[in-house]
């Protein structure tokens, strides 16, 4: 394996290639099951809103895209509060710091949505102010394309949230994990920041730095309809 | 007599084992991960600064206060309100006098200028 | 309580006959009689602004002379700037400056040479002068003596690698990216904090003479009683702030003793980077800007470059630019009147307003494609024609628009609650509200009828019949109040304009400046050269510097452009307007509540994007 690689855990109870302990029992996954669902329908955002990508957020939370039939509507401006956080816009160097504390201050379980562009990548400003990424700072699950994104694809992004968490399971909790010396510190060591920083190198770099590429989890809604499909035969 | 409180009893005891329940169902779902960063009093990100232990205006305090009086005069006015009929007259005078005294109370607190903010 | 008696309407100020020469302007003649030597250069700028070069020390007291002088009375100070035209001469700096009496606009233009970037500071003549000059000291390095408090205001207060916009500043930033996260995950607190907050928070440590004697000296009991108060932050991540901004606030229980706004966590740098751009490919970074109301800044950007290069657009660009300004004010207060509403709890409004909003934005997808990024302009016209049938959807709109205005209005006007948040919070007056450089709605409620629109007419303002909504006491109602009613008459507006698009090319004909159209190009040899031509090189503005403003939904928004003959900007600088409203809010709320800043905050409009920039 090449050196530059950050390996993420990747979790796909479902195809079954994690070791989950003693063999799991029915109560155990209906226990899962019963959790994770609640857990997915009742994701209580936080939106890090900075810049255009916000609005779009507000829109998404209006009566036209309506994400309170996801069970989201309940914005929480308190991390204390809130499972999802959703940056969206642009993040500089002086935001940074703050979006990581607020990150640390969010209790467990929670996950990370990066809205737009600027947010997953740094966007059309590639200069000395802006976050190439907010990757760097804090993990993140889904990432989001577009400039801003349509209220659509912030939508398909929960969804996409919402199967990730259907794969999570309290017996190996491996998305939970969360060392106390991380607080304050970067996502990424320093020489993933500088691969990413190269030029065209979040499009060449940042998914296996992300541990996106080549991750078996099953993320999108209708991959796990095709998976199924293939099992069958 | 002791059948007219079995009935207060399996609500306080239903009560408790409700949110017991969530307390536990929540414990042992939960994945905790502390850390002193999220332990810190949330200040929008920045880190707080200096300490909160500081004295505060005493008008927080009459405002609470008067509160509580005044809400725990509600609270009475409940009960005598279920049996306001079997007690005739003489409750009703009765209640009257408990609130004309604290009307006094307010009028006092009014003119001594208790109920303005500044 | 605002007046309901009938005052007398102040006067709609208008701009005087701009001058064919600028040596014949009354504020030239003025200066070179006084200052004689110490004017280095006069010249007319492309809108007819005089620009007036004049020795660095002397400009406080050219500046002294302009305001209070009775035949000049510069009042208004739109905008201090820095740029730096390349070649290590040195640093310009400009002050643009409007006067309301008469009418008229002026450039003072110093160039601070590189060995001694300095120069004495405005502030005591114009308050508004404050933050501008500290973002020339953030991004250029000058410093402005006599300034109260000069410190970096866009970028992290420890910020060491220097002043980003000077040219020999890379575009990357001098460390690498990896030092560059390091540093900034860093930050200790007293990075965090300036010295007056820690000093509020009665944390800086006293010197040992201050407490020398032991007695009940009056100084020493405030000093005890000065760590008493609360200072506490409010956002940058926080839901009534519009954005990531930042206020140190200092509390006696519910009153805010002082308050300290921090900006600069949206700063994206859009100055330096579009100087890397070229002109063209500078429209989709003026959206980013007020995002709310993105088509006003394209337009406005056109506009600026369009002067520059001495072109004229066609008429029906003409009618379809103020259709889609006047449709993006709309867009930008509906956003206000939401969130404003929201921000002092009534939440109804805000889906109300949205709903709406995305009808606009249906047309603008229509139209451009995007939603809120539209770049609709270019250089000599449009991006396209507009569409089959878009005119009559945007007749239903505007026809409709007025029932939720009606309703919003129905809900909040008279509401004894909107009411007590709003009315006599936040209150300036006309004067302080000139002081602090206000401009928009925020200036027209405190009692000045100014208007770019009707001041200073472009895209052909001056042929439509509109009123411009003023204030009386200047409190938050009363900027309710107008920009409630300038949308009214933005609906007006627009109805009187869908009638009157003209037939005809929505671009000029001048293949030097915008691409032909693509069926020409696909079937001309001329029109394929041209088209390449355009695509390689870029558009060739012609060397010369302007200041060019329109009315945006905030207030005046300017645009400072030099060019050097090139493809790309020497000098890009948005004059947001909300940067020079803000300034204002300790103003505002300092003596009030915490709830104040809140209505006082939603009430001035602004938006983190212009700010920062």
């Amino acid at each position: 394996m090449s050196d530059d690689r950050k390996r993420l855990p990747t979790v796909n109870v479902a195809g079954g290639d994690v070791d989950t302990g003693p063999p799991a029992s029915w109560m155990i996954t209906k226990v899962d099951a019963v959790v994770n669902w609640s857990r997915r329908n009742s994701l209580w955002p936080m939106p890090l809103g900075t810049a255009c990508c916000a609005i779009e957020m507000m829109a998404t939370a209006g009566s036209k895209y309506d994400i309170a039939r996801f069970g989201a509507e309940r914005f929480s401006f308190s991390p204390r509060q809130a499972d999802l956080m959703i940056v969206a816009g642009r993040v500089t160097y002086k935001m940074a710091p703050i979006l990581r504390r607020i990150w640390d201050q969010m209790p467990q379980p929670k996950w990370c949505i990066s809205m737009g562009a600027c947010a997953s990548s740094g966007g059309m400003f590639d200069n000395y102010t802006i976050v190439q990424g907010i990757d760097q700072i804090i993990p993140v699950d889904v990432y989001v394309p577009g400039c801003p994104p349509r209220p659509e694809s912030l939508l398909y992004a929960l969804m996409m949230v919402q199967e990730k968490i259907k794969g999570e399971s309290l017996a190996n909790p491996v998305h939970r994990e969360e060392s106390p010396d991380a607080a304050g510190k970067p996502n990424l060591p320093p020489e993933a920041i500088e691969l990413v920083a190269q030029p065209f190198g979040n499009s060449t770099r940042q998914n296996r730095i992300s541990g996106v590429e080549g991750s078996s989890a099953i993320s999108r809604p209708r991959d796990r309809r095709e998976r199924l499909l293939e099992h069958q035969d | 007599m002791k059948q007219a409180y079995v009935g207060v009893v399996v609500l306080f005891v239903v009560g408790l084992l409700t949110s017991g329940m969530f307390l536990l169902l929540s414990h042992l779902a939960s994945a905790y991960r502390p850390s002193v960063v999220k332990a810190m009093p949330y200040e929008s990100g920045i880190d707080p600064l200096g300490d909160t232990r500081e004295r505060y205006s005493v008008k927080f305090y009459i405002v609470a206060m008067l509160f509580i009086v005044f809400d725990i005069e509600t609270i009475f006015f409940l009960p005598w309100a279920v049996i306001f009929r079997d007690l005739g007259l003489f409750g009703l005078i009765e209640m009257f006098i408990f609130v004309f005294v604290l009307a006094v109370g307010l009028a006092y607190a009014w003119k001594k200028g208790a109920l303005e903010w500044d | 309580m605002s007046s309901t008696v009938a005052q007398p309407l102040p006067d709609l100020v208008v701009g005087a006959e701009p001058v064919a020469d600028a040596e014949a302007s009354v504020a030239v003649q003025a200066l070179r009689s006084r200052f004689g030597e110490a004017v280095r250069g006069v010249r007319m700028d492309p809108v007819g602004t005089p620009v007036v070069t004049i020795d660095p020390a002397r400009v406080h007291d050219a500046l002294s002379f302009l305001k209070t002088d009775a035949a000049q009375s510069y009042d208004l100070l739109l905008d201090v700037m820095g740029a730096d035209p390349g070649g290590g001469v040195g640093i310009q700096v400009w002050y643009q400056l409007w006067s309301m009496k008469h009418g008229h606009m002026l450039r003072l233009l110093a160039l601070l040479p590189r060995a001694n970037l300095s120069v004495q500071s405005a502030v005591d003549l114009y308050p508004a002068a404050d933050w501008l000059e500290r973002e020339v000291y953030d991004m250029y390095g000058v410093s402005f003596e006599g300034h109260p408090d000069l410190r970096r205001i866009l970028m992290p207060e420890n910020y060491d690698e220097g002043f980003p916009l000077r040219k020999d500043f890379p575009l990357r930033g001098r460390f690498t990216r990896s030092e560059q996260v390091r540093r900034a995950l860093n930050r200790s607190t007293e990075d965090v904090y300036s010295r007056e907050e820690l000093a509020l928070a009665g944390l800086l440590e006293v010197e040992p003479a201050a407490e020398a004697s032991p007695g009940t000296d009056e100084g020493e009991a405030e000093d005890y009683l000065a760590g008493e108060k609360m200072v506490i932050n409010m956002g940058p991540q926080h839901p009534a702030t519009h954005g990531v901004l930042r206020l140190v606030l200092q509390l006696d229980g519910e009153t805010i003793l002082r308050c300290i706004p921090h900006i600069g966590y949206l700063h994206t740098g859009f100055e330096k980077t579009c100087e890397y751009r070229e002109w063209n490919q500078v429209v989709p970074y003026t959206d980013r800007m007020d995002y709310l109301a993105p088509m006003l800044y394209n337009i406005g950007y056109a506009g600026a470059v369009e002067s520059l290069l001495g072109v004229e657009i066609t008429p029906r660009c003409q009618v379809v630019r103020l259709i889609m300004s006047e449709l993006n004010r709309l867009l930008g207060h509906l956003l206000w009147l939401g969130t404003g509403a929201m921000d002092v709890g009534a939440t109804t409004v805000f889906l109300y307003t949205f709903q709406e909003r995305e009808r606009i934005y249906n047309l603008h997808e229509a139209y451009c494609g995007g939603r809120i990024t539209t770049s609709v302009t270019r250089i000599g016209g449009m991006v396209a024609d507009l569409p089959v049938g878009w005119l009559d959807a945007c007749r239903e709109l505007v026809n409709g628009l007025t029932a939720t205005i009606d309703e919003a209005e129905r809900l909040l006007t008279k509401n004894s609650i909107f009411q007590a948040r709003l009315v006599d919070v936040g209150i300036i007056d006309a004067e302080k509200a000139l002081e602090y450089g206000l401009t928009g709605p925020n200036l027209r409620a405190s009692g000045v009828a100014y208007d770019v629109r009707k001041a200073r007419p472009y895209l052909g303002y001056d042929e439509y019949d509109f009123d411009v909504p003023v204030g009386v006491v200047g409190d938050a109602y009363d900027r309710y109040l107008v920009r409630i009613e300038e949308m009214r008459q933005s609906i007006r507006i627009l109805q009187q304009a869908l009638d009157r698009v003209p037939a005809g090319p929505i671009n000029i004909q001048d293949p030097a400046v915008i691409l032909p159209d693509k069926s020409e190009a696909m079937s001309s040899i001329d029109a394929m050269i041209s088209h390449f031509k355009l695509v390689m090189e870029g558009v060739q503005v012609p060397a010369g510097d302007v200041w060019y403003s329109i009315e945006a939904t905030k207030g005046e928004l300017g645009f400072g452009l030099i060019s050097d003959g090139g493809p790309k900007p020497v000098r890009c600088r948005f004059r947001g307007p909300s940067f020079v409203n803000l300034a204002a809010l300790p103003y505002l709320v300092e003596g009030g509540l915490v709830s104040d800043v809140i209505a006082a905050n939603a009430s001035i409009d602004i938006v983190l994007g212009e700010i920062d920039r």
